[in-house]
């Protein structure tokens, strides 16, 4: 049995459906939602420090939360 | 006229740090960013409350970056909140979302546990509280008057809760006086009203039990002038607050003339008077 090397990741990025060449990382997500701050993220509901972008690595469907300062109460 | 109180020996002590007003406010629903910033110059709250959202839903009336540039210019402590949440999990991570954006460590506990009324989750909040409280957060939750629910929360490290008055957004003012009054009187912490104000007479009230502090949005961004609102909202919490500490008069249930009975003139009068009317 061989394993399936995939070229491509399915991802979402705040719901919406992306594709990215494997392997990525986080930062490839973040330029693909052309994400500038201020923002901060979170992977599969966990989140990940701006430090851990260029080394937190994307599996496949991967759902991806970029969030931003609004109002509140 | 906003009463004289003593602000260097009476301030709001919250995890140790001092803050010059007992009156947080929220962000949210203004008519346009200038109101926003206009409410907060003349209230001049202890706190700002702020939220996380995704790009693409934009929640408030305010514009994500002008927001952020507003929340600069204002140089008042940001609360961030975790309005929203539903799960523990969530709440972990939107606080830990906030703390790195916001830059601060302070978080507003917010766990729903029913959509209609935005009822806090009783069940789950301790829980969410402990963990944020382990990883470093100061947390103010928001919780129902409940009085074990909110000393359970005190026993996980809470040195402050925040339970509502009415569900929020309603502007009922207290629903349940009784329990929160129940409350102030067994809890020794810092207890702060949030939610379900409507009023100033209803944030008067509450400080005038005793209570620290009171957290507050709708009430001032839906007035028809929410700036004059802040600054009646501002007033009131420093009455209520002026009142307790003057200490209230126990209610009587029977009428005693405020006005000195010895010497009235005419003393007797009436009596003649009538005698006069009868012959």
């Amino acid at each position: 049995m061989t394993s399936e090397i995939k070229t491509s990741l399915q991802i979402r990025i705040n719901d919406r459906l992306h594709t990215v060449s494997a392997p990525a990382v986080l930062v490839d997500a973040l330029a693909l939602a052309a994400a500038a701050p201020p923002f901060a993220a979170a992977v599969n509901r966990v989140f990940v420090p701006r430090s851990a972008y260029r080394t937190h690595a994307l599996a496949d469907g991967d759902r991806i939360e970029v969030i931003r300062p609004v109002t509140g109460g | 006229m906003t009463p004289h109180i003593d602000k260097d020996n009476d301030a709001l002590v919250l995890y140790g740090q001092t803050f010059p007003s007992r009156m947080l406010l929220g962000t949210a629903r203004y008519p346009s960013p200038a109101v926003l910033e206009a409410a907060v110059q003349r209230a001049r709250p202890a706190m700002l409350t702020a939220s996380l959202r995704r790009e693409t839903a934009q929640a408030g009336s305010v514009g994500s970056n002008g927001f952020w540039d507003l929340l600069r210019r204002l140089d008042v402590p940001v609360l961030p909140n975790t309005a929203g949440c539903h799960g523990v999990q969530e709440v972990i991570a939107t606080a830990q979302m906030a703390r790195e954006l916001f830059e601060t460590p302070w978080i507003k506990l917010e766990l729903i546990g029913d959509d209609y009324t935005l009822q806090p989750d009783t069940l789950n909040l301790v829980d969410a509280a402990s963990r944020l409280i382990r990883d470093g957060f100061l947390v103010l939750p928001y919780c129902t008057e409940d009085l074990v629910l909110c000393q359970r929360l005190v026993d996980v490290g809470c040195q402050a809760v925040m339970p509502w008055a009415a569900p929020i957004g309603t502007g009922r003012g207290p629903v349940n006086p009784y329990a929160l009054q129940l409350l102030r009187e067994r809890l020794d912490v810092p207890l702060l009203v949030d939610a379900g104000l409507g009023l100033p007479s209803h944030a008067c009230q509450v400080m005038e039990w005793g209570f620290d502090g009171v957290l507050l949005n709708t009430a001032v961004a839906l007035a028809q002038d929410p700036v004059a609102m802040a600054g009646a909202f501002a007033d009131a919490v420093c009455a209520g607050r002026a009142a307790y500490l003057a200490g209230a008069m126990a209610a009587q249930d029977s009428a005693r003339p405020s006005t000195p009975v010895l010497g009235t003139p005419f003393w007797h009068h009436a009596d003649t008077e009538k005698e006069s009317a009868s012959t």
